[in-house]
């Protein structure tokens, strides 16, 4: 177990190291836009934008400016510094937007959960059904629709301000709401939205599972025993049925953090990192873009780590392999 | 060489396909799309619309000039500066398609390649193709695709050029197909990996090579035929994310400019849909309708592939 | 009335980036008011109010909404509209703005009208009694504090864009440019001219007789002051980081800590103003109602942003302006006075880039500009209310208005019709050798505009008048300070069209309008502001002449003919004439800045419930 620790850690180090290069070289060498200008912005002679070439060390090879983002990365996770925003540094931008993208995100993932699980043991128990029918199509459709578009017909037949029906916060309510309750009633729209698709895709998946753990002798054995069905679903269906749900959760959280969320709180205007990238991109601001991408990329990293070393810990097997 | 399975197994997938009726409505509607984006000009014409770039300024408020709803005259309403939402949902199919169809064509054929190469090789370039596309997964792809489509993009036009690879990739419809492409083929560069991982042990691959057939030609002739059906259905499967991926593109801003999108549509009706809810509206119904019929023929193919998990 | 004409051309990028500093005229009074909507197009109903109520109630929290942060927060490089608004209510400038003058500048941290020598060339200010840093620095202001101001904006960490173009006649700028420039991390550097021979007086001697424009100049953030003690250790980084730790003198400062520290200042997000604990009511003519300001910031949603200002769940808008439907709303549903609408002095127009094919053609130009429909342009702002159709460059209610034609324009035949003349641009075109009134050949037209609305719209409309021509629009948006910074200020790598592009004057003088966008020997090679790259002799030499005139009505007219001679050249597709559309929400009674054309936070008040 130790050894196969290691071996994974090593693994997510090196896998961090290669993605940091794969990202620095995106940013640095594929633009055409000349970084020191960028840099230097309004205002800037010719004068000017040579001197932040060289304070910046934009001149160096490639190789010099990767060890030199590396090395502050590593040592004090320094990520660069924001030219749009009187160069703030990159991380305390992060740090700052963090708190509301993870709440938008945990909250999205238990609410989804709890829509997935009973959605898709039922249909998987009535297979077949109207019920199961319906809440097939019913969640294909969700699967199909944009998030952001699905945020703005929320918005449109909910919000307090502009909805058909007024029920919950609108736009904007996150930042304006200063006590802890009012930013959980603001995020309770956001969290259907990115909760709906998610959901959705989990409802199909462990029904599939389902059907197929249910066809498992060892289910009809449990039967042929004669074990309530009920019990013969909780006990024995589920539990063999959800195992492969932690594995894919691991990995749609890192996900849904870096991807549906930029989405998601560009719509709902809510201060996270992804309303963050998504102003940073509208500017320009590469180091803000490079390191909320390199910020995502560790979150994921990090995640299937613990996932895996969790799964290692269920099933032995794993190990070995 | 003979044929190693028995039955034709394209008619088989067909016969299997073909008992989804609510798979077969969706293909109907797929054909139609791709005639009416072809025919978009006619299609306009016939139903009496204004062209996609015509201002009608009469729908526009004479005071503030703000855009009207839906009409006789304009079936979806008028945007912002009064062009017929009507006629640029049918343009909009346009890109969608063109985007959905390239991007997973590419991703599919990178896919494809990778995949045989790391299964059919196994060794050294296994790792190297594995381990790149455990890189890539690492990378959240939303983020480096509108980063990857914003590096490429804000350099254009001017005398200087622009775009990515010192002005190889021209920003506009070739990022967003090359963004799209380079982020979604690690997905069938797995399941072909798995699959071919599994052909290459199998009696008739041995038999060739013993008949000293060379690698090419294995993995052309005797490894690739078998993955054709997989190949179909997962690319079916791509379709409708990758439809959904252009239109988040678009909408981040990042996307197809200069012609009309339903993601861009969207974007631009984010501004002001509590007033005009058709302009959100159309387009977007329209998106979620294409995408649920790609959705449902990839599902019904899925199941037509491994009869095991069918619905029916 | 005293007036200030002699303005030197401002090259700062003012309005280039962000429709920033400066705005308004004179004529608030509504003594004209009639003619007034007819030049501005602004209704009586939505005038903006420049003075607080009688019983104007103290105390209070405002809640402002803006979409961005300021450009910065040290006054020195600071140089947007929205960041006057801040700067305005926490710092004192040696001369300030009232809320109802826009032509002259009355003492503010300066204790009476400074003292302005015979030959023009030196100005004697007295610093005001009893004004104070705010914590932790807590000590009275002197002149040398001011002096250290203007000096440390020549260092390259600092950086003030305007500084060259208003204070460059100052005996020994250019020395110190030159030092500061050499020795960046070596503190200010001493520029001669600007004397203290005590702690109260401030002396500026200058090479040329331009006193009156150093005087405007000097309502600019960049002469509201700066202990150098406290802040040397700030400014000896490059860039600086004094703007983490200003200190302010006016009645309201960023809320900080003991080791001053801006712990109000979230970029991006928050900025918090609350009272300058040391700011005495008796030295300044502000009344500082309120008790604090809150600015939230990352509104990127406009319209649900303007719409809480009017439901009343936010009081002001900062730097953001309601989109069409919102004003449509407003003006139909508010409360009298929670819309406003103030000329902004500046204007909006299609620069064609002069230099390179096809507009290198005037009668290709000519064409274009005939064919482009201008109200549609004017109605993706949100129709009347906003502007009215510009035919010309110098905005209305301003010196050289009415000499260049007034509304009714120039008389040039392409800018006749306001919609657009199609069949006129053909005619042009078949003068500029297309046979068929039609684009023939490599028709390409490359454009690169603002991305956000209403500039995509605005580009939109105009994309019609090209493939209305035969050509075939390329175009590219990208964010405000990319298009001006990469592309439109950068003659090498401009487009043919910079469709974004517009000039708000920072004073009221037509030569600040016209002489930085359309004088030849104004063309820079990096944040250059004149887009079209026109370069006319005759216009560049009338320029020159008009620039030393200076008597009120000769320069009108001097300018007024200018602008007639540059609408003739058809370098651009002016559009608009802009008004600033400022609101508020019902329980609010704001006080309009002309000269910012924004809120003014001192004079702004809360209703008595």
């Amino acid at each position: 177990m130790l050894r196969y620790i290691a071996r994974r850690l090593l693994w997510a180090v090196a896998l961090l190291f290669i993605v940091m290069a794969v990202i620095f070289v995106i940013f640095n060498v594929l633009p055409t836009a000349d970084p020191a200008q960028l840099r230097a912005g309004r205002g800037a002679s010719v004068e000017q934008i040579e001197a932040i070439r060289q304070s910046y060390g934009l001149d160096d090879p490639i190789y010099v400016r990767f060890a030199r983002y590396v090395e502050g990365v590593v040592t004090e996770f320094d990520l660069g510094t924001s030219i749009f925003q009187n160069n703030a540094p990159v991380r305390d931008i992060i740090f700052d937007r963090l708190p509301a993208t993870l709440m938008l995100t945990l909250g999205a993932v238990i609410l989804w959960l709890a829509i997935a699980i009973p959605v898709g043991v039922i249909s998987a128990i009535r297979r077949r059904s109207l019920l199961d029918r319906t809440t097939m199509i019913a969640t294909l459709t969700l699967i199909s629709a944009p998030v952001f578009w699905l945020g703005l017909v929320a918005l449109y037949l909910f919000a307090q301000d502009v909805g058909l029906i007024s029920i919950f916060p609108g736009i904007g309510a996150y930042s304006e709401a200063t006590t802890f309750m009012g930013k959980v009633s603001a995020m309770i729209l956001p969290w259907i939205v990115l909760a709906s698709a998610t959901a959705a895709i989990y409802a199909r998946y462990i029904r599939s599972q389902m059907i197929e753990v249910m066809s498992e002798d060892y289910i009809r054995t449990a039967r042929a025993k004669g074990v309530p069905e009920g019990l013969v679903v909780r006990r024995h269906g589920l539990r063999s049925a959800l195992t492969p749900v932690v594995t894919l959760l691991g990995i749609d959280i890192g996900v849904l953090l870096a991807g549906n969320a930029i989405l998601t709180e560009t719509v709902f205007n809510i201060p996270g990192i992804g309303g963050e990238l998504a102003s940073a991109i509208g500017q320009s601001d590469y180091e803000l873009i490079q390191g909320i991408v390199l910020f995502g990329a560790f979150f994921i990293v990090i995640l299937s780590l613990i996932v895996d070393i969790l799964y290692a810990y269920l099933d032995p097997r794993v190990r070995y392999t | 060489m003979a044929e190693p399975q028995e039955q034709n197994p394209w008619r088989l997938l067909w016969q299997r396909f073909r008992e989804d009726r609510l798979a077969l409505v969706a293909l109907g509607f797929v054909v139609f799309l791709i005639l009416v984006a072809i025919a978009a000009p006619v299609v306009v014409d016939l139903a009496g619309a204004p062209g996609p770039e015509e201002r009608d300024t009469a729908a526009l408020d004479p005071v503030f000039a703000t855009p009207t709803g839906p009409s006789s005259e304009h079936w979806f309403g008028v945007d912002q500066i009064g062009r017929d939402i009507f006629s640029r949902v049918i343009y909009g199919a346009r890109v969608s398609l063109i985007v959905a169809f390239s991007a997973t064509l590419i991703a599919a054929v990178a896919g494809v390649i990778a995949g045989l190469l790391a299964g059919y090789f196994r060794g050294w370039v296994d790792t190297v193709i594995s381990r790149s596309v455990d890189v890539l997964l690492a990378v959240p792809y939303l983020l480096l695709a509108t980063g990857l489509a914003a590096a490429c993009t804000v350099a254009a036009a001017g005398s200087e050029g622009g775009g990515c690879f010192g002005g190889l990739l021209k920003p506009g419809l070739g990022v967003v197909i090359f963004v799209i492409a380079f982020t979604s083929w690690t997905y069938m560069a797995r399941i072909v990996r798995g699959q071919t991982l599994s052909l290459r042990e199998k009696e008739f691959v041995e038999a060739a090579r013993s008949l000293g057939a060379s690698n090419t030609r294995i993995i052309f002739r005797e490894i690739l035929p078998n993955l054709a059906a997989p190949i179909i259905v997962y690319s079916s499967i791509l379709i409708p994310q990758v439809i959904l991926y252009e239109a988040a593109l678009s909408f981040l801003g990042v996307g197809v400019t200069g012609e009309p999108s339903w993601g861009q549509m969207i974007d631009d009706a984010s501004d002001n849909f509590q007033d005009q809810w058709w302009y959100m509206t159309f387009p977007g119904l329209a998106l979620v309708l294409t995408v649920l019929a790609f959705n449902l023929i990839g599902d019904a193919l899925q199941d037509a592939l491994n009869p095991r998990t069918r619905k029916s | 009335m005293r007036r200030h004409p002699w303005l030197l051309a401002l090259l700062a990028l003012a309005i280039a980036i962000a429709i920033p500093a400066c705005g308004g005229d004179d004529d608030d009074e509504g003594g004209n008011g009639a003619s007034a909507a007819g030049e501005t197009g602004i209704p009586e109903e939505f005038a903006a109010p420049t003075a607080p109520p009688e019983n104007a109630q103290e105390g209070g929290d405002l809640t402002v909404l803006a979409t961005d942060d300021v450009d910065y927060m040290d006054p020195g490089p600071a140089y947007y509209q929205f960041t006057y608004m801040v700067t305005s209510a926490a710092h004192r400038t040696l001369m300030g703005w009232q809320p109802d003058d826009t032509t002259e500048p009355s003492p503010d941290l300066a204790a009476e009208e400074p003292e302005i020598s015979e030959d023009n060339k030196t100005i004697t200010f007295t610093i005001r009694d009893g004004v104070k840093f705010s914590p932790p620095v807590d000590r009275e202001v002197t002149s040398a504090d001011v002096k250290y101001a203007i000096e440390r904006g020549l260092l390259p960490g600092v950086a003030t864009a305007y500084l060259p173009s208003y204070l460059g006649d100052v005996v020994g700028f250019k020395q110190a440019q030159k030092q500061a420039q050499q020795n960046p991390t070596g503190g200010a550097p001493d520029i001669e001219g600007i004397k203290t021979p005590d702690d109260k007086t401030l002396v500026i001697e200058l090479e040329r007789p331009t006193a009156a424009t150093v005087i405007q100049a000097l309502s600019l953030p960049i002469s509201a002051p700066v202990p150098e003690e406290y802040a040397q250790e700030f400014d000896a980084q490059n860039p600086s980081t004094y703007g983490e730790h200003v200190v302010f003198t006016g009645p309201y400062m960023v809320e900080n800590n003991a080791e001053g520290e801006l712990v109000g200042y979230k970029p991006g997000r928050e900025i918090r103003l609350v009272r300058n604990p040391n700011w005495d009511p008796e030295t300044d003519w502000r009344p500082a109602y309120l008790d604090s300001i809150t600015i939230r910031e990352g509104f990127a949603d406009t319209a649900s942003a303007s719409r809480r200002i009017l439901d009343g769940s936010a009081q002001i808008n900062g730097d953001l302006t309601p989109p069409p439907n919102v004003i449509q709303e407003a003006a139909q549903n508010a409360e009298p006075g929670q819309l406003t609408a103030t000329p902004s002095g500046g204007n909006r127009y299609i620069a064609l880039n002069t230099q390179a094919p096809p507009f290198d053609d005037i009668n290709v130009r000519k064409a274009v500009v005939a064919a482009s429909d201008r109200v549609a342009m004017r109605n993706t702002r949100g129709g009347e209310l906003v502007g009215s159709v510009a035919t010309h460059f110098i905005p209305p209610n301003f010196p050289g208005f009415e000499e260049a034609g007034g509304v009714e324009g120039t008389g040039v035949d392409f800018l006749a019709k306001p919609e657009g003349d199609i069949e006129l641009a053909k005619e042009y075109m078949r003068e500029a050798g297309y046979e068929s009134g039609m684009c023939e050949g490599d028709c390409t037209v490359t454009i690169v505009g603002d991305g956000a609305s209403p500039d995509k719209e605005t580009t939109a409309v105009f994309e019609d008048a090209l493939r209305a021509l035969g050509f075939e629009p390329q175009t590219r948006g990208v964010a405000r300070d990319i298009m001006y910074t990469r592309f439109c200020g950068n003659p090498k790598a401009a487009p043919n069209v910079c469709p974004s592009v517009g000039w708000l004057k920072d004073f009221n003088d037509p030569q600040s309008m016209l002489q930085p966008t359309f004088s030849g020997d104004q063309i820079q090679p990096s944040n250059n502001v004149n887009w079209p790259q026109l370069d006319v002799p005759e216009i560049n030499e009338a320029i020159d002449e008009a620039t030393l005139i200076a008597d009120e009505e000769e320069r009108a007219q001097a300018w007024g003919e200018i602008d007639k001679m540059i609408t003739e050249q058809a370098a651009a597709v002016p559009y608009i004439w802009d008004n600033q559309v400022n609101i508020q929400s019902a329980d609010v009674a704001g006080v309009i800045n002309l000269f910012n054309a924004n809120w003014d936070l001192s004079f702004t008040s809360l209703k008595a419930e």
